[in-house]
C-alpha cells in the first residue's frame, strides 16, 4: 500500500476538518491558514462525503462526537477507501478512546482543549511523514528487536523478560522511528520530524537529550551503547534487527 | 449464649441438632442410673434366692439324715452356709422394708410359699446375720450368703446402652455437620460473589440461586440488586461522559481565544485559568472512572516509570528528579501508579522547587516509594484529612491560586490501596512534605534478567528509611 497523497514540495497542502462547534472550527481554521495550511470546515459526516467528493484532502482532521455519524465511525469508513492521514480531536481524553481511535485507523490523537502549538505540531508531523510516503499500516505493528517487544497501539514496550518499561512520549516516539528504520543512520533532524519530541513544553530538550535517556532505558550497558550507536556527524544507528509481529 | 449467637451459621446449626441428642444421651444414662434394678446385687440374690429353694426343697425331700447332712455340706461348701436352726428362729427378726441389704433382696426374691425371716443370731446356730427359712413345723435352715460382687461403676448394660445412643449419635452428628454445609455453602458463595463483584464488569447475575428457597430468594434479590447497580454505573459513565464532552467544547474554544489573545498577562492569566480547569475535569473523571480499576496488573519496571514521570515535570521547567536503583520488576498496574506519582509530584510543584522521587526496595521485596518536596509541608492535624475526596488544605497552601477539586491525593490513595499498600505523610526538615508509599511484595513472575551486570537493587532493611 503506497501513499498516493504525496505533496510536491511547492504544494500547499489541504486540511479538512469536521467539527460540529463553528467557533471552534473557525479559530482552528484560522490557526491552520496562519501555519500555511489552506483548510476548510464541515459539521457533519454527510457535508465531509460531499467535501471529499468535490476535491481532495491531504489531511482530516475529525472530532469524535459529531451529531449523527460519530468520529470513530467515520474514522472506519474513511480508512476502507483511502490512505489520507486523519487526527482524531476529541473530549473523552481516556486512554481507551485513543486506543479505539487509532486502531480504527486514526493517525494521531488529540484531546480537547487542545495546546494550539501541540494541535499544529501533530498535523505538520503527520503531513511530513505522508509526504514520505510512510506507510500507514506498517507503522502500527506490533515489533520486536533484540526480545524487545513494542506496539504503536498501545504505547508498550516490554523488555525481554516479559517487564514493561515506561517511556515518555518523545522517548516512544523515538525509538518507534528507529524501529521503522532499523540500519539507517538518523540524523537529528530526521529524529525530530519524526517525532513529537519538543513539542511538550517551554523547555526544549535536544534529541541528544532524549536518546540517552532511551538508552538508559533499553541499553544493556549504558556507558557502552549498543543498540543505539552514534555515528560521528551523522547521527545515530539502531543496530537490531527488527522484525514485525 | 452470646458466643453461640456469634458462631458461624454453619456451627449453630450442627450444635442445635447435636445438643437435643447429647441431651438425650445424658437422660439416658440419669434414667438408668436411677433405675438400678438390674444391678449385679439383683442378680446375684436372684441366684441364691433360687439355690436356697433347692436346698430347702432338697432337705424337705430328703429320707435320711446323712442325705440331709450330705446335701449341707455340699452347699456350705460353696459360697452358700447352710445350717439347722430351730423353727422358733423364725419369729421377730429383723424388719425388712427399707433396707439394701442383700439378705432382704434374697428373701424377697424366694417364693411366696417360703417363711422367711432376717435374724441377727439364732439360738443354736454359730452363724450370724442369717437368712432363716422354714422346712417343717420343728426345724428351719439358716443361710449366710456371702457378700455380693460389688457393683461396677459403669455395667455391661451401660457401656451396650451409650454404644447404642453413639450408633445413633454419630450419623446424625455427621449428617447435621453435613446439612450445615450444605446450608451455609451458599452463603459463603454469596460473599465472595459479593467481595470480587465489579458493577460494571463479570457476569450478569453472579450470585447463583441454588440452595433453600430462603437462600434462593437472597440470591435472586441480590442479582436484582446488581441489576440496578450496574444500570445506575452506566447512568453515571454515560452522564460523566456527556459532561465531558460538553464542558471541554466550551473550554477549547476558551483555549483557542485567549491563545489570540495581544494583551500577555491577560492571555497567561486565562491560559492558567483554562489548565487548572482541564485539570479538574481530569482528576473528576479519573476519581470516578472505572478506568484505573480495569487496568490489568503486570510486570513493570519501576524505575523507568518513576523515571518518566519525573521527565515530563523536568520537561517543563519543573526541578524533578529520580533517586533508585536502576531497574527493578514489580507487578502492579503501571499506568495507576504512574497517575499516583504524577498527582503527588503535580502537588508537589505547586507549592516547592525541589522535589525528589524516591525507591527503594525491601529485602523482602516489599518496595517504598518516596516523594518529598521542599515546600511548606503540611500541618499534622490535617494529614490523614488530606487523603479525603473535596479536602484542600488552604490556609497552609495558600502558594496556590490554581487547587483543583481536592480530588488529587484521594485517586493516589485509591490507587495505593487497590494495590494492596500504605501510603503516609510526614515532614521533611526542615519544612516540606514527605508523601511515603508503601507497596507489598508482589507476585513477581520470576524470570532471570538479561542485565547481569545492572541489576544493582539497592536493598535496604525494612526498618530503615532512606535518608533525603
Amino acid at each position: 500500500m503506497i501513499a498516493h497523497h504525496l505533496v510536491a514540495p511547492e504544494a500547499v497542502p489541504r486540511v479538512l476538518l469536521v467539527e460540529d462547534d463553528k467557533e471552534i472550527a473557525a479559530m482552528a481554521i484560522e490557526m491552520l491558514n496562519e501555519n500555511g495550511l489552506e483548510a476548510c470546515a464541515v459539521g457533519s459526516a454527510a457535508s465531509m462525503d460531499e467535501a471529499l467528493r468535490r476535491q481532495s484532502f491531504d489531511l482530516i482532521v475529525l472530532d469524535a462526537m459529531l451529531p449523527g455519524e460519530d468520529g470513530f465511525s467515520i474514522c472506519r469508513r474513511l480508512r476502507a477507501s483511502s490512505t489520507v492521514p486523519i487526527v482524531m480531536l476529541t473530549a473523552l481524553g481516556d486512554e481507551i478512546s485513543r486506543i479505539v481511535g487509532i486502531e480504527l485507523g486514526a493517525d494521531d490523537y488529540v484531546t480537547k482543549p487542545f495546546h494550539p502549538r501541540e494541535f499544529m505540531a501533530r498535523i505538520k508531523g503527520l503531513l511530513r511523514r505522508a509526504s514520505y510516503g510512510a506507510d500507514h499500516s506498517q507503522e502500527l505493528t506490533a515489533m520486536r528487536f533484540a526480545g524487545w517487544r513494542i506496539d504503536p497501539i498501545l504505547r508498550q514496550l516490554v523488555n525481554p523478560d516479559g517487564v514493561h518499561v515506561s517511556m515518555t512520549t518523545a522517548e516512544f516516539d523515538i525509538l518507534l522511528a528507529f524501529c521503522q528504520n532499523p540500519g539507517r543512520v538518523m540524523t537529528r533532524e530526521q529524529l525530530l520530524r519524526l517525532t513529537h519530541a519538543g513539542l511538550a513544553g517551554p523547555v526544549e530538550r535536544s534529541i541528544d537529550v532524549h536518546i540517552s535517556r532511551v538508552r538508559q532505558k533499553i541499553e544493556p550497558n549504558v556507558r557502552e551503547p549498543t543498540v543505539i550507536k552514534t555515528v560521528r556527524l551523522g547521527g545515530y544507528l539502531f543496530t537490531p534487527k527488527v522484525e514485525v509481529c | 449464649m452470646s458466643r453461640f449467637g456469634v458462631g458461624s451459621l454453619r456451627r449453630q446449626i450442627a450444635a442445635l441438632a447435636i445438643v437435643p441428642i447429647g441431651g438425650l444421651l445424658i437422660l439416658a444414662a440419669a434414667s438408668d442410673w436411677l433405675l438400678r434394678d438390674d444391678l449385679e446385687s439383683v442378680s446375684y440374690a436372684r441366684a441364691t434366692a433360687l439355690k436356697i429353694e433347692t436346698v430347702v426343697d432338697q432337705i424337705r425331700a430328703s429320707t435320711s439324715v446323712e442325705q440331709e447332712a450330705a446335701i449341707l455340706d455340699a452347699t456350705s461348701r460353696t459360697e452358700l452356709q447352710v445350717e439347722r436352726v430351730a423353727a422358733a428362729d423364725l419369729s421377730g427378726g429383723e424388719p425388712s422394708g427399707g433396707v439394701t441389704d442383700v439378705r432382704h433382696l434374697i428373701r424377697e426374691n424366694l417364693p411366696a410359699r417360703f417363711i422367711s425371716a432376717v435374724q441377727p443370731s439364732t439360738a443354736a446356730g454359730k452363724l450370724r446375720d442369717v437368712l432363716v427359712v422354714q422346712v417343717d413345723d420343728d426345724q428351719a435352715l439358716a443361710f449366710l450368703p456371702a457378700p455380693p460382687p460389688p457393683d461396677a461403676w459403669i455395667s455391661d448394660r451401660e457401656v451396650s446402652v451409650v454404644l447404642q445412643l453413639m450408633v445413633l449419635v454419630l450419623p446424625v452428628g455427621l449428617l447435621s455437620l453435613y446439612a450445615a454445609r450444605v446450608i451455609s455453602a451458599p452463603l459463603l458463595d454469596f460473599a465472595k460473589a459479593a467481595e470480587t463483584l465489579k458493577p460494571d464488569d463479570g457476569p450478569d447475575r453472579p450470585f447463583k440461586e441454588y440452595g433453600a428457597a430462603e437462600i434462593r430468594i437472597l440470591a435472586r434479590s441480590l442479582n436484582d440488586m446488581r441489576s440496578r447497580l450496574r444500570s445506575m454505573v452506566e447512568d453515571r459513565t454515560r452522564m460523566l461522559r456527556a459532561i465531558s464532552h460538553d464542558l471541554r467544547t466550551p473550554l477549547t474554544r476558551l483555549r483557542l481565544r485567549a491563545d489570540r489573545s495581544t494583551q500577555p498577562e491577560l492571555k497567561a492569566a486565562l491560559l492558567e485559568d483554562i489548565s487548572a480547569l482541564s485539570d479538574m475535569i481530569n482528576d473528576t473523571l479519573t476519581y470516578l472512572s472505572t478506568e484505573m480499576a480495569a487496568e490489568k496488573p503486570v510486570n513493570a519496571d519501576l524505575p523507568s516509570l518513576l523515571t518518566t514521570v519525573c521527565s515530563d515535570f523536568s520537561d517543563v521547567g519543573f526541578d524533578v528528579r529520580y533517586v533508585g536503583p536502576e531497574r527493578f520488576a514489580y507487578h502492579c498496574r503501571p499506568r495507576s501508579i504512574a497517575r499516583a506519582i504524577t498527582n503527588l509530584v503535580e502537588n508537589g510543584t505547586k507549592f516547592a522547587r525541589e522535589i525528589r522521587v524516591e525507591l527503594s526496595v525491601s529485602t523482602k521485596g516489599g518496595v517504598r516509594i518516596r516523594v518529598a518536596d521542599d515546600g511548606p509541608g503540611i500541618p499534622g492535624g490535617l494529614r490523614s484529612r488530606v487523603l479525603e475526596p473535596f479536602f484542600k488544605v488552604d490556609q497552609a497552601r495558600t502558594l496556590s491560586d490554581r487547587g483543583g477539586f481536592g480530588l488529587g491525593l484521594s485517586i493516589v490513595d485509591d490507587i495505593v490501596r487497590t494495590h494492596g499498600g500504605r501510603i503516609e505523610l510526614s515532614d521533611k526538615v526542615p519544612h516540606g512534605l514527605v508523601v511515603q508509599i508503601e507497596l507489598p511484595a508482589g507476585d513477581i513472575v520470576a524470570v532471570p534478567s538479561i542485565f547481569p551486570a545492572k541489576t544493582t537493587v539497592a536493598q535496604i532493611p525494612d526498618s530503615v528509611a532512606t535518608p533525603l
